[in-house]
Order: structure tokens, then sequence, then C-alpha cells
């Protein structure tokens, strides 16, 4: 965590240990398979880590030990026991509320999520039709995440997630274009869509300067995406607390 | 890149000098060493020191010293280098250059401790010679001479002691017995063996005594004596009939007599009133004078106070010694006493001085005597004395020096065509500011209003045989005005000159007749007032007129040339017409040669773009005889004829020869040889002077013919030192100019310009620069340039000094104290004489600053208006502390509340003895106030060391403190801290900053190449130089090259490779930056040194600038010794080919002369690289015309063509 020198070490091994944490609550999550699944465990406000699955909910020091946890006999026998309880219940809704389903959508969305290939193109198509609204919403998650991972892996992350969903949006335009008759209100849509695209990317821009003059004026990151000060930096008395401004 | 280097100014300062006949005449002149090169100076009639030869010798001067053999009437000179030889030179008047007499190889080159050179003595009678080395080795040389009178020179005899230092060494006058040579020495093989240091505190000097025996051809160690410890030099006292012999010692406090088998004869040196106790008093320079019937010694001490040692003896016995106030002239190296009665003084810093004597020191003043001695319990007894006004010397004149330039920044602050050099210069009170301008300095003595705008200007006089002029003729658009020379100049009408019309020129024709040519015909004004008008046929008038004394040629509109000439009678007869193809655009006749009735050649320009040369010989009369094309229509011809020379005192080997010279309407200067006998024209040149088409006239320089050439400025070709040498005159733009010659000035110009009529005289001819000179305070250390509002910020600092609040106060006090001294004495008179400098009697200039404790600093900041010469603020910084940096800074978010800030690092209470310390360290910023004139401090920020260097970066302000390179943005209350990177080897002394590369400049290791990252908040050094180089001047060329120089004398360029800098650029994720790592602490990458080059002199600035308008840029650079030279990339494989080889024909035909091989002076502490060295090509026209002929065969080329390739590369820099 030193600003002396090019070669301190500290500040790359914590990296490294937030990166592995990364990857196991990715494990966790997609070893759980279904939506529930970040319901497995729970994060307690001291840092540790409860399993929500275990009937006992034990509580566990860190993320290895709840992938461990996770792996026990225990664990997984509970587990079935609540899937098999969670099918039963189900099967039970299915039969006793068949009105429910009424608009088609959701009884798409029930039956494509053991699908998990197909639920992803509907993401992606959802997120192509309300363009606007994933867009910024996509934007966030990226900072969200971006508070665990270094900037520079954020800042390429995003950039070319953003570069995929450009060509898609390209692509389901040109399709709508054939499909649809109305040529004449084509051209100012898509105007209207650039420039949008244009704002946002200045926003983006804007906001990544504004970033970069807190790291430059000796503000740095923790691990939760907060801002603290450098201990080697002096700070003005009334310096603006990127926490408060971002 | 290769490149050419060129001295543009040769250093200023004074290492050592000596006085002698060294011409052989009666006449007194004095050699002086300035560094590498060696020069002969003599006093002229009006007491003006002239340069007669000035040599560079490519190598290092260390000491010189005059002999002269028994019986002859000429000095020689013994040069003490870093050649390891000795060499004996002598002046040749007839070619004016030192011919080398002897030249003997004793040790390795360089200066090396322990190989002679550092000290040279001579037996007073000229039959020996001593070279001594720093430590241990002396060599002594017989010199005598063979049966045809020359010089000879033995081999060397060994008066070597090991483990002894050597502090000075004279010759002892002992008549015509064995010569003896006295030393100083310390012998050291005790402390050097004994680690607890008791023996080193217990070193002793000793005066020692050595005699060549001649007739054993031997040199032993005769006598030994234990002296004071602050013994520093030793003066040699005559003997042999004339003196007792012996010498004087000159130690801290005292000055000793010793002799052999003689008492100490001891007398304490008067110390200044106000001078601390701490200080003691030590003798920096001596000069002994010399008659028939008495001798005296001017000692000077190094406040400056100069003392007048006599002897009191009898036979051989010294019953006293005396010392006693004599003067106080700013500190010199060394001083030489002119048996014509003149006293010149080679200053240490600043500007040298010729005074001269008003009386030998036989008043009353000040004096401390042997006899007078008081021995009591705290040592000797002092004497005090108050300096006071010169009484004994009169100053009559001064030779500028910028020795040593501290800084140097060229911008053109003044919208001038070219670009202003500023330079900080000197040292303590004797510091300045000095604007240099390209050009020769001019004195303007009068400037008056003329009721028009006149076109044009002639001076006349009225008899072939007068000495001055007697009319100054202008023209103005429709009328003449007539001023005739006398007391006061004014206008008359009884001249008979035609006034209603406007002149075309104005001469003397035959011997003391008048000549005025206007536009419808020519006016001839004979002696006794009779008037002969000849008119122009029909309606054509006059365009073009050319005359010289006894011809005169006119151009009619529609081109018909008329040729005129004076008969015997005086009368003008028409002897040919000629029909030129179209108008004639300028024309010009030769002036009449010696002993001719006619010149020869007439040359013609006209509009479709040529010259032609006309015969005016009766013969072929008007025939042509060669035609040149030009670039463009000329507007001015001059045809200047360069009388035969054969050397002398000013002048090389060169017959006489006519050079035509034309303006040409696209302000280029065209020059060409027309030969004498067949009017051909050959060697062509040509030069760029300017926007205008430059006007040509003729002017008189010391007496020779000389060259006017008026373009957007005005511009003199003359021969200096036998070179031709067109220069650019510091003055303003001139319409016309003529020569002029009244007895106020003799050789001076008259010209016009707007409405003014200027008179001026041209001064320092053979210079290249011309100097405005502002004094500042202190020492000045760096300065800053705003470019937009024209003002300089200065910082100043001095050690040991008080400031100048406690200065005027004791000072105050002081002058009360001797006024009421005199006034008690009654010595009024002297009061009353010195009454001119009553405004400032005791100028610091003059006097020194008065000494006070080591430790103790003082130091300003200062904002110069440079056009004004006028200081709008002066900070003095309080608390013993002293800026040694400054820099402009804009902080990126404060730009609009403050607007361009000004920091300032200082140190408080620096110490460098007995080891570095200070007591803080601080960076001051301050904001101006009144648009740029005034300061005020905004804060102050401690850091802990020294911050050597400051430069802004990002809106951020970088500073080098010790080893930390630290980043601080501005805070309300100080600087604070952003970022840093501790591993910088010693200490950080220059930052220069390019996108986001920095290139910081370490004190001992040269360049490291750090990089910002913002992201991360950090600074990287990803390349350093592998060469430990003592930085004192680093610029930045370009984004991956920086050239710096050393102490050592040496300029180089550091430059990234290409491939290297691409990689550390295409770092996208800042990895390779982060984690590669150099071996041994250094970083991984390094530079490569593409440009080596040893200067020979430390060099303390550089920068990049071009000093020729339009020009290609250029490194100029400025050094210790206050020369300025120039390195200018070449732009084509040819030049370098040609050049390259040129100097190593140079270096095989003609060797440095004192004996250093000029390779191996170039490469000194570095092979040399790129380099070309254009000072030894420059050499080439003063070598014999048939070695000049032999390099130029074996180029191909001509000798003409060599030097017009010197000419064009000179051209391209200045």
């Amino acid at each position: 965590m030193s600003v002396f020198g090019g070669d301190s070490w500290g500040r790359e091994a914590q990296h490294r240990k937030r990166r592995i944490q990364d990857v196991i609550v990715h494990h966790l999550n997609n070893n759980d398979g279904d939506g529930e699944s970040s319901n497995s465990y729970k994060k307690l406000c001291n840092g540790k880590y409860a399993c929500l699955i275990c009937p006992d909910n034990p509580v566990l020091d860190s993320l290895l030990i709840l992938s461990m946890h996770n792996q026990g006999a225990r664990h997984i026998a509970a587990e079935s026991r609540r899937q098999e309880e969670i099918n039963r219940r189900i099967a039970l809704s299915d039969g006793s509320f068949p009105l429910v389903k009424s608009q088609s959508v959701s009884k798409q969305n029930s039956e494509l999520k053991d699908k998990p290939l197909i639920e992803q193109t509907r993401k992606v198509t959802t997120e192509i039709l309300g363009n606007k609204m994933s867009e910024r919403s996509v934007v966030n998650v990226g900072f969200d995440k971006g508070k665990n991972a270094s900037f520079f892996s954020r800042s390429l992350s995003s950039s070319s997630s953003k570069k995929q969903r450009t060509e898609l949006l390209v692509n389901v335009e040109s399709e709508t274009c054939g499909i649809s008759g109305k040529k004449n209100a084509q051209p100012t849509e898509e105007a209207g869509k650039m420039l949008s695209e244009q704002q946002l990317q200045l926003e983006l821009l804007n906001r990544r300067e504004r970033e970069l003059k807190f790291t430059a004026a000796g503000w740095k990151r923790d691990g939760h995406g907060g801002w603290f000060k450098d201990e080697n930096v002096e700070f003005d008395s009334d310096e603006e607390d990127p926490n408060v401004c971002l | 890149m290769y490149l050419y280097s060129l001295t543009l100014q040769q250093a200023t300062g004074i290492v050592c000098a000596i006085n002698g006949n060294f011409i052989g005449t009666k006449s007194q002149e004095i050699v002086v060493a300035r560094g590498k090169v060696l020069d002969l100076l003599r006093p002229d009639e009006n007491g003006k020191i002239q340069t007669i030869l000035s040599v560079e010798i490519f190598g290092s001067i260390r000491s010189l010293a005059q002999f002269r053999l028994t019986g002859s009437q000429k000095d020689y000179i013994v040069v003490g280098s870093d050649s390891g030889r000795i060499i004996i030179l002598e002046y040749n008047k007839e070619k004016n250059v030192f011919d080398k007499i002897h030249q003997e190889t004793f040790g390795k080159s360089g200066c090396r401790r322990i190989v002679p050179g550092q000290y040279i003595a001579v037996d007073p009678k000229g039959r020996a010679v001593m070279v001594g080395a720093c430590e241990k080795q002396k060599l002594v040389y017989v010199l005598n001479r063979d049966t045809s009178a020359r010089l000879t020179i033995s081999s060397p005899l060994e008066a070597h002691k090991s483990h002894t230092i050597v502090y000075s060494i004279a010759g002892v006058d002992c008549g015509f017995d064995n010569p003896i040579f006295a030393a100083i020495e310390l012998d050291y093989s005790e402390a050097d063996q004994d680690s607890t240091g008791q023996a080193a505190n217990e070193a002793q000097k000793h005066l020692t005594f050595y005699e060549l025996d001649l007739g054993l051809n031997h040199v032993s160690r005769k006598w030994s004596e234990p002296i004071d410890n602050g013994a520093n030099m030793i003066v040699t006292v005559p003997g042999g009939g004339d003196g007792p012999s012996g010498v004087l010692v000159c130690a801290e406090n005292f000055v000793i007599y010793k002799n052999q088998g003689h008492p100490d004869v001891r007398a304490v040196i008067p110390r200044r009133n106000d001078l601390p106790t701490e200080r003691g008093v030590l003798i920096v320079s001596a000069a002994t004078h010399k008659q028939k019937s008495m001798f005296f010694f001017l000692l000077q001490t190094e406040y400056g106070d100069v003392f007048k040692v006599t002897l009191d003896y009898d036979k051989e016995i010294v019953n006293e010694l005396k010392i006693k106030y004599f003067d106080t002239i700013p500190v010199t190296t060394a001083m030489s006493v002119l048996k014509t009665g003149f006293l010149f003084a080679a200053s240490e810093f600043g500007n040298h001085a010729l005074y001269q004597f008003k009386s030998i020191g036989d008043d009353e003043d000040v004096e401390s005597s042997s006899a007078k001695l008081e021995e009591t319990e705290d040592g000797f007894e002092p004497v005090f004395f108050n300096p006071r006004g010169l009484k004994n010397l009169f100053r009559i004149d001064q030779v500028e020096s910028l020795m040593p330039i501290m800084d140097m920044k060229i911008a053109n602050l003044f919208d001038e065509e070219t670009p202003q050099i500023f330079t900080l210069c000197g040292r303590g009170p004797r510091s300045s500011l000095r604007i240099l301008r390209p050009g020769l300095a001019v004195s303007e003595m009068a400037v008056s209003q003329l009721p028009g705008i006149p076109s044009a200007v002639w001076t006349v006089k009225k008899n072939i045989s007068d000495e001055f002029d007697a009319y100054i003729v202008v023209s103005f658009a429709n009328a003449t005005l007539v001023l005739s020379i006398g007391e006061t100049v004014e206008e008359v009408s009884d001249s008979g000159f035609l006034d209603t019309t406007p002149s075309l020129a104005v001469s003397l024709l035959g011997e003391d007749s008048l000549m005025q040519v206007h536009p419808n015909g020519i006016r001839h004004i004979r002696e006794d007032g009779r008037i002969n008008e000849w008119r122009t046929p029909g309606k054509r008038t006059i365009v073009k007129v050319a005359s010289n004394r006894l011809q005169v040629v006119i151009a009619l509109s529609g081109g018909e040339l008329i040729y005129f000439e004076m008969d015997i009678t005086g009368h003008l007869v028409e002897i040919a017409k000629y029909e030129m193809s179209g108008d004639v655009a300028c024309l010009d006749i030769a002036p009449v040669p010696e002993g001719r009735q006619r010149s020869r050649f007439l040359a013609v320009g006209s509009y479709d773009n040529t010259i032609r040369i006309l015969s005016l010989d009766p013969d072929d009369c008007m025939q042509i005889l060669s035609v040149q094309s030009v670039s463009s229509p000329p507007e001015s011809l001059l045809l200047l004829e360069v009388q035969a020379s054969v050397g002398g005192e000013d002048g090389a080997d060169h017959p006489a020869s006519v050079f035509l010279n034309a303006g040409l309407q696209n302000g280029v200067l065209f020059r060409t040889v027309v030969d004498m006998v067949t009017g051909q024209l050959s060697d062509t040149r040509s030069r760029f002077l300017g926007l205008r088409a430059p006007k040509l006239f003729s002017a008189l320089v010391r007496g020779r013919q000389a060259m006017l050439c008026l373009s957007s400025r005005p511009w003199l070709g003359y021969i200096h030192q036998g070179h031709f040498l067109l220069t650019p005159l510091s003055y303003e733009s001139l319409e016309y100019a003529a020569s002029f010659s009244s007895d106020q000035c003799a050789e001076g110009v008259v010209a016009v310009a707007g409405d003014a009529l200027r008179v001026f005289t041209i001064e320092r001819l053979g210079e290249t620069f011309n100097e405005t000179v502002i004094p500042l305070r202190y020492t000045p250390r760096k300065f800053v340039l705003h470019p937009k509002r024209k003002l300089l910020v200065v910082i100043e600092s001095d050690q040991g000094a008080y400031t100048a609040e406690e200065r005027e106060a004791a000072r105050r006090e002081c002058l009360e104290g001797t006024g009421m001294a005199e006034n008690g004495n009654g010595n009024m008179e002297i009061e009353n004489g010195g009454e001119d400098d009553k405004d400032d009697p005791l100028s610091d200039e003059q006097y020194g600053y008065p000494k006070s404790e080591s430790d103790k600093w003082v130091s300003c900041i200062r904002i110069l208006e440079p056009r004004t010469a006028r200081t709008t603020c002066l900070l003095e910084l309080q608390d013993n502390e002293a800026a040694f940096s400054v820099c402009f800074v804009n902080f990126h978010d404060k730009v609009k509340e403050y607007g361009p800030l000004l920091a300032v690092g200082t140190a408080k209470g620096l110490q460098f003895w007995p080891k570095r310390s200070f007591s803080a360290g601080f960076i001051h910023i301050y904001r101006f106030i009144e648009e740029g004139r005034g300061l005020e401090l905004l804060h102050k920020t401690q850091v802990e060391g020294i911050p050597l260097a400051l430069c802004q970066f990002q809106g951020r302000l970088l500073a080098g403190i010790g080893q930390v390179l630290r980043l601080y943005d501005l805070g309300k209350k100080r600087l604070l801290r952003k970022c840093e990177n501790k591993l910088f080897p010693n200490s950080i002394i220059s930052i220069h900053t390019y996108r986001d590369r920095i290139y910081v400049g370490d004190i001992q290791e040269s360049f490291h190449y750090c990089k910002y990252r913002r992201d991360e908040n950090q600074l990287y050094i990803f390349a350093d130089d592998s060469v430990p180089r003592w930085l004192t001047a680093s610029y930045h060329i370009d984004f991956d090259t920086m050239a710096g120089a050393d102490k050592f004398g040496n300029v180089y360029f550091a430059r990234l490779s290409q491939d290297v800098s691409d990689e550390i650029e295409e770092d996208p994720t800042g990895g390779k930056i982060k984690w590669e790592q150099g071996k041994l602490n250094g970083a991984p990458n390094k530079l490569e040194e593409i440009v080596q080059f040893h200067v020979g002199d430390v060099v303390t600035c550089l920068q990049k600038a071009s000093l020729i308008p339009g020009g290609g840029e250029s490194i100029i650079y400025g050094t210790v010794m206050g020369s300025l030279g120039a390195l200018l990339a070449f732009t084509s494989r040819e030049d370098v080919d040609f050049f390259s080889h040129l100097e190593m024909h140079m270096r095989q035909e003609h060797p440095p002369l004192c004996g250093r091989d000029h390779m191996a002076y170039r490469s000194a502490y570095f092979p040399v690289k790129d380099v070309i060295d254009g000072d030894l090509c420059e050499q080439y026209p003063t070598l014999p015309p048939d070695l000049q002929r032999k390099i130029a065969d074996e180029l191909d080329r001509t000798p003409g063509e060599i030097l017009k390739k010197l000419e064009d590369v000179r051209n391209k820099i200045i």
C-alpha cells in the first residue's frame, strides 16, 4: 500500500488475494447453478460467511473455508434435501395455480429457467431491446464489480463489453430495418441513439478523468470500492472527498 | 548526429599573466593565458588594451613564465600545460604568430599530480627553468645559446622528492652564481603512515632551496628550513648587486624575508578594520617592479587590498621589511607592473583593468614594519587600516570579462532581428547580468534632427591632404543641405554646392576641387570658387553615379553611360560613352590605386540580374571584361581594394586583391574576387544580410578600407587579424551612411535614418558580441525568463557576507570614522581630490563586500525589466536563508485564482565545511503582484533537504530534494506532498519535463528518465545513463535525447534507443515498467551516449537557439571561463565528410601550439564522437599558403573553396 518507489509488492499481493476471492465467489455461484445460489451463503458484517443451506447455519472465516465447507458431505446432503423440497413445492404450485401464468413472457421465462444457454441469449436480447436502460445498469454494474478489481482490468472489461454490445446493437438494428417498412423514422432514431452513445462515452471519460484526478491527488481504493487517503500523501483541509462526490 | 563545434566568443577570464618585451622593441607586452587560449596584449598610446594575437592551443595552460637570455633584448615564454611537455615560445613579429622554439616531453599528458607543468620558475638571469608538479616531481632544464645565438635547452635534471606537496616555486636571484630555486614543500610521508592523525596535525611546511650546479650539471637540495604552515607563495627578491637576494615568503597574516644564512625578517600584513578575527589574510598575487636604483613589490590580499612591500637593506643584510597600504583593486589572479607605468590587473572574476601609476606610494599611509613587530601573549600585534579610494593608481581601461558565466538563457525579449543572450556573470559584488547581442558595439556620438527626411549623406574633405572632413552634405527629396564641420557642425551656404536640387553624389575631385552630381548635371567647384557645370543632353536625367578621385561615370536614364576623367589642368573631360541595353541599377569605380592614373574597372549592375565589369583603360575603353549573373537585381555595388599585406601585427600574408561586393534586392550580399589584370570574376560568395536590399558604402577601419552594408540592420565588413569579417552592428537600421572624420572622432560614421543624422564610432573590433551590463547584488545562481511579461527573475546568494542593510550601516559608520580621522590630520586635499566619486566612495564592486562568518548567507530574489535595466522588486531573504533554485509554476486548479506562481528553493544555514550540513530547506511560493513587477509570499514549506531543482509538471510542482524526486500540489498553507521517488543516487540538480516524461539530472550520475503514472500516482525510473557524470548543465533536446555537460569539461548527448522508447510508450498495462528491474540498483534500460566532446572548460549552461534570423538551431553553451560556443548539427553527409577530412589534415599539418595532441585533447575523458572541431578547422586560414594548398589538393578543392566552406558554416551559426 505504499507509494514509495516503483518496486512495492504489497499492493500487488493484496491485489492477488482479491482476485482469488473473486474467482471463488464466481465458482461458488456457478456451482450452485440455480437462481437462489447467491442465497446459499451470507457475508456477515464482521467479514465472515454464514452458510444458509445447512440447517444450523455454520459461520465460516473466509471464502476459502466456505468453499471447503460446500464440498463437505453434510452440506451436500443438506443441499440435496433442500433441492428436493424446492422441486416439490414447484410441482405443487404448478398444479394448484395454473391461472397465474397469464403473461406468456413470464411463462416462457419459467420454462426456460433450467436451460442456461437460452437464458443467456434471452438476457442479451432483453438488453438489446431495452438498450438504454440496460446500458446504464451495466455501467453501474461495471463499477460495482470494479470496486473489487484493479482499475485496469475494470476499464478494459468495461470497454470490451461495450464494444460487444454496440456490435450486437447494429445487427439487431439492421434486422429490424429489414422487417419494418418505416424508414423515415429510422435515421432520427439512429442519430438519437448515436448521440446518447457519445454522451455516454463522454460521461464515462469524464468519470474516469475525475477518478484519475483523485488517484493523482493521493486517494486510493479500498476493498469495498470506497476511497481512502494514502498515508504518505498530504491533503488540504478542504480537499474534495471522492466518496462524496463520485 | 554529427555536430560542428565552434567557439563564438573566446574565454574572457585569465588564469595567469606575465609581462615582458616579447616583440623585442622597447614596448612592453602582456601574455595572458585564458585556459586554452594564449593571448598577446599591449596597451596602445591611448592606454587601451589591444589584443595583438590570440591563439587557441587545444590544451590547458597551467602556468606561464618569461625569461631573457643575458644580453638579449627579447623575452621568451615558457608554458606549463597539460601536454606533459615544456614549451618555449617566441613571438614572431613578421608573421604575427608564436613560434615554438622548443618542445621537450617529460611525462604523461593530462593534469596529474605528479606530472610537472603546474609550476614554472625561471632563473632571473635566464640560465635555467624549473618545472614542478603538485607533488614529487621537479625538473630543471638548463638554457643556453649555441654558436649561432639560438636558444638551446638541455636534457632535464631531476630534483624530485617523493611524498612532498609543493605549494609554490620561484627562482632565487643570486647573480651569476649557480642558479637556485626555492620551493615551499610539505612532507606527508609520516602523515600518510600515521592513522591516528597526529602526524598529520604536526606536518610542517619547509622552504627548500635547490641548487643547480652548472659545473657538475646536477641539482641538489641545498637548504631546507621550516616555515609558517600558512605559507602559500614565494616572491623572488632581486639580488646579484641589485638587492639582497633571497625570497619573500607570503604566509597567512605575514610576509617573511628569508635567505640562506640570514635571520627571518617578519612583518605582519595589515588587516581591514572590519575583518572578523577568525579570518586570516592571505596574499593571492604579487608583482615586482625593478628599476636600476630601486625595487618594490606589490602584493595583493584575498580581499583586494594591494600593499607595497619594500626592503631596507645593506648589501646582503636586510634590516627592515615594510608593508604599506597602497590601494584597493578587485582581487586578481595576476598583476603585471609594466615599465611604462601601467599596472595590468587580471581579475579573478569580472572585468580586467589597466591602471596607471599616479605615484608609487611614497606618501604617508598605514604601514607595518618588521622593526615595529610586537609579540604579545596572543601572538603578534596586528596592524589595522581602512580601505580608501584609489590614490596611487588610476584606472584607464577595462577589458570586459564574462567569467564566470553562471547561467544563460537566449530569448528575443526586445523583439529585435536576432535573439539576445542573457548571461549571469561574475561573483559577489562584481556580479552582473549581461545582455549579449551578436554584433559590434557602437558608441553614438551625436544625433540631430533634420528639417525633412534625408535621402543621402556624404562627407567631403576640402583638400586631399586634409586629415579631417570639411563638410557633411545631406540630400533631401528636392534640396541639398551643407553642414560644415568645425568646433560645431552648422549649416553653411557659401560652399558652392547647389542647394535647390537633390544630390546624387558629392565628392572630392583631384587635389582640391569638389564635385556635386545632381539629376540634371555635374557641378564642379574649383578650389578658387570657380564653378564648371556640365548639363545632361536633352531631357535625360542622371540616375546613377560612380566616382573616385580622378574618374566619374554617370548613367543617364535609358541606360547610357558617360565616362569623364580629370585632365592635368583640373578639368573634367568626357572620354567615352556607352549605351547599355537597359537602365542601369548601380555603378561603382574602384579607388585610384596608388601610383596609377586611373582605376581600371567599372562595375555596372543592371536590372536584368547581371553585373558587368567594364574596362576604363584608354586602350579598350568601355569594353565588357566579364559578366556575372546574380539571383536578383543588384541594388548597390562596391569595389573594395585590399592592400597587399605581409603579415605584421594585424594581418596575415596576402597579396593585393579587389573584391566586388553587390547588395542584391533580395537582401543578399554577393562577394566575388576581381582579377587585377583581366577583370575576370571568381570565387563568389553570398550571404543573406536582412530583409532590405543592402546598400554598400566604403568606410575606414583602423586605417584600412572597410565596407558598411545597410540592410534591415547595419553590417561592417573589415579585416581583423588577417581575416575578412562581416559582422552586424548593434545599432538601428540606417538609410545611408558615409565615413566621418573629425578631431573628436577619427574614424566615425555619419548616417541618416528617419529624419535624424547620426554620428557614431564602432568599437571593439574583432568581437562577436557586444554587451549591456546590469549590476547585481550577490552572486547570481539561476534565473528564469517570463517571455510574455518580458521579465527576468534572478536568484542571488553569497556566503560569508552581510546583508545590504548591515553593510550600509557599517559603511556609514566607517565613513564617519575615516572622515573624522582625515579631517584631524588636516589631509583635506585627498578628500577634495576624490570628489568625483563621492557619491559612492567605497563601491562594493571595487572593494568587495566586508567579510562575515563563513556560515552566514545572504540572498535575494530580484525581478528585473531587462529593457530598462530596472529592478522592480528585490526581496532579501531573511534568517540566513539562501536561494538555490527557481521556476515558474501554474498549479492546474489554481491558475485562475493566482495566475503563474514563482517557486524558489532555499536552504538555511548551509555549510560546506567540515561536512555539508544545513539546518533546513524550504520551498517558497510567491505570487506576482502589480502585473508581475512585485512578489508576495504565499507560503513556504519546509522540506528535509535542499531543493536544488524545481520544475512545473502537469499543473504541479516537481522538486528535486537531495535524493528525492517529489511531486507537490499547492495547498492553502503549504505545499502538499503527492508522490515521491527516493531512488535517485546522490542529489538531483536538474529536472526537465516533456509530456509525461521527466528527465532528472543527478549531480554525480548523469540523467535518469522517469515516467509519472497518474492512475497509480507513482514515479518510475525507466532508464538511466551508464556513465557516472558530474553534471553541470543539461538541456532537453527531443523526446529521447538530453544534452549534458560535466564538470570535467565534456559535453555529451544521451539518447534512449528508439525501440526501448517505443516499448516504454506502448505498455498499456503498465506492468512492464513496474516490474522490470535493472542490475545493481540501476534502471532497467540504459541511455546511449551518442555525442562526446571535450570542450576543455566547465560548461555551466546549455541552450538550443538560433542566433541568425531564419537560421537553424544550434546548441549554445556558456562556460566558467566566460566563453560562448555553439554546436551545430550537420545536415548533409557531404559536409560531414569534408569537415572530418579537413580536421584530420589540420591535425596532421598543424598540431596544436603547446604540444597537446588535438585528438587526445578532445578525447580527454571520453573518445570524441561525432563532433568536428570547428576551432581547429578555422585555423586553416592562418596556415602558410603552400600548406593551405597542400591540404586543399588532398581534399580535391581549392583553398578558396575551403575558406568559403568555413565561412558558410560559421554563417549558419552566427
